[in-house]
């Protein structure tokens, strides 16, 4: 189920409803969005709620575990979370690049590929489960006495599919109170689900279907140009859609009165890869900054030891994204990127203009390596950068519309917070209206269907 | 409390959509607004809605297809579907 279709909108509804109506009874509530958020999951496969309730009550178990028994339980709880992650999204890459080529280079017969389908947000809800185990350990969270709050931090359905990764530190606190009735921020949140609307269906869903995706499928008959504006495109298309469908999940948690913290800030406007990465889908760098980085020793190390670490963390940010080569390497161009930026001492040296100018060229370049469907593809679109005036020609109307994607990087950061001040003197009916005849206008002036969020697939 | 519009919320580092400052609802009104949202895509959506109707097949689907094709039929005769599309035929996001 997508965000921007009806069936969401009438799902939605009868979940804010029920979610209002059963604030006085925490429990039944709380069951509700677990059934809720089991029915929004199933309409993808039924099956995956019980792989996801599996590793919610793995996670739950863990936690009681590490109550009683201390620390030495986290090992094998995340190593379990790991394996789930590692058998559906890792066994056959493994399988077919590793185990595949070393039986060739001694002649045995390939191991045979296991088929598995990759369920959507595995890889979101089992950052979360470990995200439980290590802050119990940690102690910055108590163990849930019961598992239905774990279950429901992992499978709660507005970051079910694409994040953001909320820390359980965060989250399960919320859900242990009781939501506030007389409090619900609605203004920002009805802002933050039109925006990301606008950003993915007239913005992502355009660049899409009429820039990027014809690029990448045939690169060798692009002009430099075009190829050039192609990664241009891809850029903000990523953006638009994954920050969009970050807006829209932090709107519906908001209306439910949830809250997940911001996962993107206008992350172009960056000057140094370091800045990026504090802008660029925060919860996935804070994520591996506080469980994998700072666990591996962090900074307090030599410089060298740093660099290792910061290397080895972008690495796996890269395979989290996918079980392919190209992800892999999109994470070490950014491990090298970041030591190098660090080991000379770059940051700052270049003016905030030519930081962010260098800064975005050099996520350019990576994107080319995220958005190749293989290694061809990618050696393919940098080698049409070179190729000249030959080949597909640019028009203004693309130029226009990846500028205006790129544009809303050089928007005043408060301004929804200045157009929700203007908005607050209106009565309920006046903001429901408005709102409604704003959504009206997006969705008929949006392309026909909604492409699914690249996210998901990850 | 970890919402930051509530008035008893600790403090987070970092930017945020969210702070002390934003303008909240008691859920019944914001229920009154969504609902009127939800009537509004209704109407300016009924010739989809009625599209979805033509390709269910579950249960009670005459049915449904009966409310759909008199919702969209009252759309029509107010005029709301021919204003979107002369709108989208000019304004559409496309090339």
């Amino acid at each position: 189920m997508l965000f921007p279709t009806g069936v969401f909108a009438l799902f939605f509804a009868l979940v804010f409803t029920l979610h209002w109506g059963l604030n006085r009874w925490p429990l039944a509530d709380r069951l509700w969005l677990l059934l809720a958020s089991a029915g929004f999951y199933a309409f993808w496969d039924a099956r995956l709620c019980l792989l996801l309730g599996g590793v919610g009550l793995w996670a739950w178990g863990m936690g009681r575990l590490l109550a009683v028994g201390g620390r030495r339980w986290l090992w094998p709880g995340v190593a379990g979370v790991l394996a789930v992650l590692g058998l559906f999204k890792y066994a056959d890459f493994f399988l077919a690049e590793i185990a595949g080529r070393f039986a060739l280079l001694f002649g045995w017969q390939p191991p045979e590929l296991l088929g598995l389908v990759l369920p959507v947000g595995i890889s979101f809800y089992c950052f979360q489960a470990i995200s439980y185990m290590v802050d119990v350990s940690r102690g910055d969270l108590k163990p849930e006495r019961g598992p239905l709050n774990v279950v429901l931090y992992l499978g709660f359905f507005p970051h079910l599919a694409a994040g953001p990764i909320v820390r359980a530190a965060h989250f399960l606190p919320q859900l242990q109170a009781r939501p506030d009735a007389s409090r619900v921020p609605f203004i920002m949140a009805c802002l933050l689900i039109l925006g990301g609307l606008v950003k993915k269906l007239w913005l992502a869903n355009t660049l899409a279907v009429e820039l990027v995706d014809p690029a990448f499928r045939d690169p060798a008959g692009l002009s430099g140009a075009r190829a050039a504006l192609a990664i241009y495109g891809y850029a903000a298309q990523i953006w638009c859609d994954f920050s969009a469908y970050s807006d829209m999940a932090i709107g519906v948690a908001a209306l439910l009165g949830y809250h997940f913290p911001r996962n993107f800030d206008q992350p172009y406007r960056a000057a140094s890869l370091r800045e990026f990465w504090r802008r660029w889908h925060i919860s996935l760098s804070f994520w591996f900054r506080d469980y994998v980085y700072k666990p591996l020793g962090g900074d307090r190390g030599g410089r060298w030891f740093t660099a290792r670490n910061a290397l080895l963390a972008m690495a796996l940010s890269g395979l989290w994204h996918g079980a392919a080569w190209n992800f892999l390497l999109w994470g070490v161009l950014h491990g090298l990127a970041l030591v190098l930026e660090r080991l000379l001492g770059l940051e700052g040296r270049f003016g905030r203009i030519g930081g962010v100018l260098i800064t975005f060229h050099i996520t350019c370049l990576g994107w080319v390596l995220f958005r190749a469907t293989d290694m061809d593809t990618a050696g393919a679109m940098l080698a049409a950068l070179g190729q000249g005036g030959e080949g597909e020609a640019v028009t203004l109307w693309l130029v226009a519309i990846t500028a205006a994607a790129l544009a809303l990087h050089v928007t005043p950061p408060h301004w929804p917070q200045r157009l929700e001040a203007a908005l607050r003197p209106l009565p309920a009916w006046a903001l429901g209206l408005g709102f409604g005849l704003a959504l009206v206008i997006v969705l008929t002036l949006g392309p026909a269907g909604v492409a699914p969020f690249i996210y998901f697939q990850f | 409390m970890r919402q930051p519009w509530l008035p008893d919320a600790t403090h987070m580092r970092g930017a945020d959509d969210f702070s002390a400052k934003t303008a909240t609802l008691p859920a019944r009104r914001a229920g009154l607004a969504l609902a009127l949202i939800l009537l509004l895509l209704a109407m300016g959506r009924a010739p989809q809605i009625l599209d979805a109707a033509f390709g269910y097949e579950g249960p009670g689907s005459d049915t449904l297809l009966a409310v759909a094709e008199g919702w969209s039929g009252a759309m029509e005769a107010l005029g709301i579907p021919r204003v979107l599309a002369i709108l989208a035929e000019h304004l559409r996001f496309s090339e």
